[in-house]
């Protein structure tokens, strides 16, 4: 489906990615494990064209798309659910989940834009409550809920979700993976980036490790996680010392 | 309550508190943000100054007349301002007047050190130094109270440190003050020979007071700690002596000039070595030292450049001060180089695009556009302080050099001292050409307004000085206005300008790029045209790298443009050869 072919990017004369090759298949969770600084939302940046790579291709079945502007990827089935939510505070949350649907809004397909509500409403129905309500207004949880809802609101092929848990209470993370496995099996494709590396990978199919701008390891989440090196890099020994303090995925 | 203010802002918000009527500066980094904020309170008139000449003279004024006032301005600005200061030590006050210089150990953002503690002892006025943003806010008060109890200026000294750092500030409410009633005193305030003879042993009894107030002032204190070590220090250089020798007995001396002779013995007696940690010049320490007390300072630590932790600690170390294993620091790693330059959009670009191509020599001056120095433009030749440009060009010229210059000199610049150097030329028919770069506002310092641009401190539109009528009612004959992103026109003018037989002033209009708001769509390398000749690398613009991908011919790099940094001006577009750079819409695939 979405097929990343070493794509290098910079910030200036700094480099973030560094040939950097992945592939996200129909119907699968793919995350992207690493730490801070390592290139995850540079990387989904990369591919929604708010960074766009200096060299690399980027194809979506098949189709190049590595030069066109943000707005012909959200049109072509790719849609982004940003770092820290990024919602339209002074909107309520009716009008921030209109505006992911803005370009399909133009072309007039109004009932399949209200179904999509519908079904976003289903998916968090708390947000039904709560539609006439400024989305500033809401908790960290719902936010992202918003977030989230606004990207599907797009109709995405893939969906880029980068840290949808940040900054959430563990109950609401719960909450927020059972949706995106909800997600999969209704058939979305879904590419994670994700800080609590334990949970992605808990969630995933597949995995890619980024290290510094480079993929530094790469499979089945399954194996991943049992890794001694992804062990020790991104999940801690928590298994092993369950009470130590101080060491943190 | 308490909140987090940098230094700057506790300034404001200690003049705000103390009652001050009056604020006026003129914008210098690192003391721009105190007047910005003092924007904020509404019972503070505050206005940006042509220049700080202009800013201390007004503030002189409102004391004179009877109430509170503040004039702030980075440590150069007090060269501009020093006559002003130097009299206004003779004349003394009315109500209370502090002057406030930041000064920028280790060139941040200027064109030398200077330590401006030499400025109280200089002109005879009493300098405050505070540590952190509590001290900044309480020594305004402070300072303004000594004003007038002692009738004179007084100095307040930060360091970039000081000013931009954020610390706990207890707030207050504001003290409003009686107007002191302006008597008409001409010995006082009429600095003829005559009178200013006979206020000059005032000053110096002044200072004497001072000197003894100094020696049981609650800001000058000792903190009691190891006898083995006893450290004077002053302003942010405390708190680099309270981090590295935290066991140290040490003299925290909050007012820097006059200083407290018998406190100082009497810390001397107590300790058994004694050192002097502090940024630039040794003050206190040759000070000290003429006391006939041991004393080491600049022997140990540097005298250029700011100090910092690190750089104590080490110095410390090399010293015997410390031993290495407690002299180890934290090793915070490489951070990628991030040189200045020109932004991407940047009128002046243009500008020293054609000053380059013309081959002649620029006599440049401050602001933004100083960054034509930088290579790949390399188009500067000179730049020394505000409105040096002009005057350094007919000097030049005068000398018979045998290439043609041209003074280089910024909207801001010109109203801060290029005027009088303008003057000077069309009163002396100098034949050198003088470009202003029009940007309509105050760059470099954060987009000030100025006399250009019209608009105030407090946001409203003042009166906009028209340059072109300004410089023909000067005298200069011949004028010619033009637009920075037309480079033939600029091009023709300056070539016109510079065959010229008296002075001659180009005005290029260079609108800043946060000045205006057009979206303008960012232009693309078309890849399979370009061949890499490097031409639009020589622009030194930030958005346009090489790319990954070589040409097979010349084995060179093509160009890249990047979409998020490239602002749509089109200098590379009118520099490419091969109309391989053109705007974002020709070139990117129809979306569907």
């Amino acid at each position: 489906m979405l097929e990343i072919v070493k794509i290098s990017t910079y910030y200036g004369y700094v480099q973030a990615l560094k040939e950097v090759s992945i592939e996200v298949r129909d119907g699968e969770i793919v995350s992207i494990i690493g730490a801070n600084g390592a290139g995850k939302s540079t990387l989904l940046n990369s591919i929604s064209a708010i960074v766009p790579p200096r060299s690399g291709q980027i194809l979506l079945d098949g189709k190049d798309i590595t030069r066109l502007p943000v707005e012909a990827i959200v049109g072509m089935g790719i849609s982004q659910v940003p770092e820290r939510r990024q919602i339209f505070s002074a909107l309520s949350v009716y009008d921030n989940l209109f505006l992911g649907a803005y370009l399909r809004l133009r072309k007039g397909k109004k009932r399949e834009v209200s179904d999509d509500l519908e079904y976003v409403f289903n998916l968090f129905p708390i947000l039904r409550e709560r539609r006439g309500q400024l989305a500033g207004t809401l908790s960290g949880g719902e936010q992202q809920m918003v977030a989230i809802g606004r990207g599907l609101m797009a109709r995405p092929k893939v969906l880029l979700l980068d840290e949808p848990s940040l900054g959430l209470a563990p109950l609401l993370v719960k909450e927020i993976f059972r949706v995106l496995l909800q997600l999969r099996q209704e058939g979305t494709t879904i590419l994670l980036v994700e800080q609590n590396a334990r949970a992605a990978l808990e969630l995933s199919d597949r995995a890619y490790v980024l290290e510094t701008g480079r993929i530094e390891l790469s499979g089945a989440s399954k194996e991943l996680i049992s890794n001694e090196e992804v062990k020790k890099a991104y999940l801690g020994r928590m298994d092993r010392h369950p009470k130590r303090k101080g060491v943190r995925p | 309550m308490k909140v987090l203010l940098n230094g700057n802002e506790a300034i404001a918000r200690g003049a705000w508190e103390a009652g001050v009527e009056v604020a006026t500066a003129y914008p210098g980094t690192p003391s721009t943000e105190i007047l910005q904020s003092m924007a904020q309170y509404e019972e503070v008139y505050s206005e940006w100054a042509a220049n700080e000449k202009v800013a201390l003279d007004t503030a002189i004024g409102t004391a004179y007349a009877g109430k509170r006032a503040l004039a702030a301005m980075k440590h150069v600005g007090l060269n501009v301002a020093s006559e002003a200061l130097f009299y206004s030590s003779y004349t003394g006050v009315n109500a209370g007047l502090l002057v406030v210089t930041a000064d920028d150990p280790g060139l941040h953002s200027s064109q030398n050190e200077q330590d401006n503690r030499q400025y109280a002892r200089f002109a005879k006025v009493p300098m405050l130094e505070p540590a952190d943003s509590q001290e900044a806010k309480d020594f305004v008060r402070l300072g303004l109270e000594l004003s007038e109890q002692f009738d004179t200026p007084v100095l307040l000294r930060t360091t970039t440190r000081t000013a931009h750092a954020k610390s706990a500030v207890a707030l207050d409410k504001r003290e409003t003050l009686p107007k002191r009633p302006y008597k008409k005193d001409s010995p006082k305030f009429v600095m003829i020979p005559g009178y200013a003879r006979r206020r000059h042993p005032v000053v110096e009894a002044r200072m004497l007071q001072l000197g003894q107030w100094a020696e049981t002032a609650g800001i000058n204190r000792i903190e009691k700690g190891d006898e083995a070590l006893g450290i004077v220090t002053s302003g942010v250089a405390y708190q680099y002596a309270r981090e590295i020798f935290p066991h140290a007995s040490i003299l925290k001396l909050g007012m820097v000039w006059p200083l407290p002779k018998q406190l100082i013995l009497d810390f001397a007696a107590q300790v058994k070595r004694l050192i002097v940690l502090e940024e630039l010049d040794p003050f206190l320490e040759e000070w000290i030292r003429q006391l006939g007390i041991q004393v080491e300072g600049k022997a140990i630590f540097p005298i250029v450049d700011e100090l910092l932790p690190e750089r104590v600690r080490q110095s410390a170390v090399k010293a015997g001060l410390l031993t290495a294993e407690n002299g180890h620091g934290v090793d915070v790693g490489e951070l990628p180089p991030r040189p200045p330059v020109l932004c991407a959009g940047c009128g002046h670009r243009d500008l020293f695009w054609i000053l380059r191509k013309l081959k002649v020599t620029v006599n440049s001056d401050i602001g933004c556009y100083a960054l034509g120095v930088m290579p790949p433009l390399d188009a500067t030749d000179t730049i020394g302080a505000m409105g040096a440009s002009i005057g350094v060009a007919m000097g030049m010229r005068y000398a018979g050099l045998e290439k043609d210059n041209v003074a280089v000199i910024g909207d801001s610049t010109f109203f801060h001292s290029g005027l009088s150097a303008l003057a000077s030329a069309v009163y002396n028919q100098a034949p050198i050409t003088t470009v202003i770069v029009d940007n309509r506002t105050t760059g470099m310092t954060g987009h000030q307004g100025n006399p250009g641009s019209g608009v105030t401190l407090r946001g409203e539109t003042g009166k906009r000085i028209d340059i072109p009528a300004l410089v023909r009612a000067l005298g200069v004959e011949f004028v010619q206005e033009v637009k920075a992103r037309d480079l033939k026109e600029s091009e023709a003018a300056i070539r016109s300008a510079m065959q010229f037989h008296g002075p001659a002033v180009v005005i290029v209009e260079a609108v800043c790029v946060f000045e205006t708001s057009h979206p303008r769509e960012s232009y693309n390398v078309v890849l399979e045209d370009c061949n890499g000749c490097t031409l639009c690398f020589r622009i030194g613009c930030p958005a346009i790298f090489k790319s990954e991908v070589m040409d097979e011919t010349h084995h060179r790099p093509k160009a890249w443009i990047d979409p998020n940094q490239c602002v749509g001006c089109g200098l590379c577009y009118d520099v490419c050869a091969r109309q391989a750079i053109l705007p974002g819409a020709e070139k990117a695939p129809a979306a569907k």
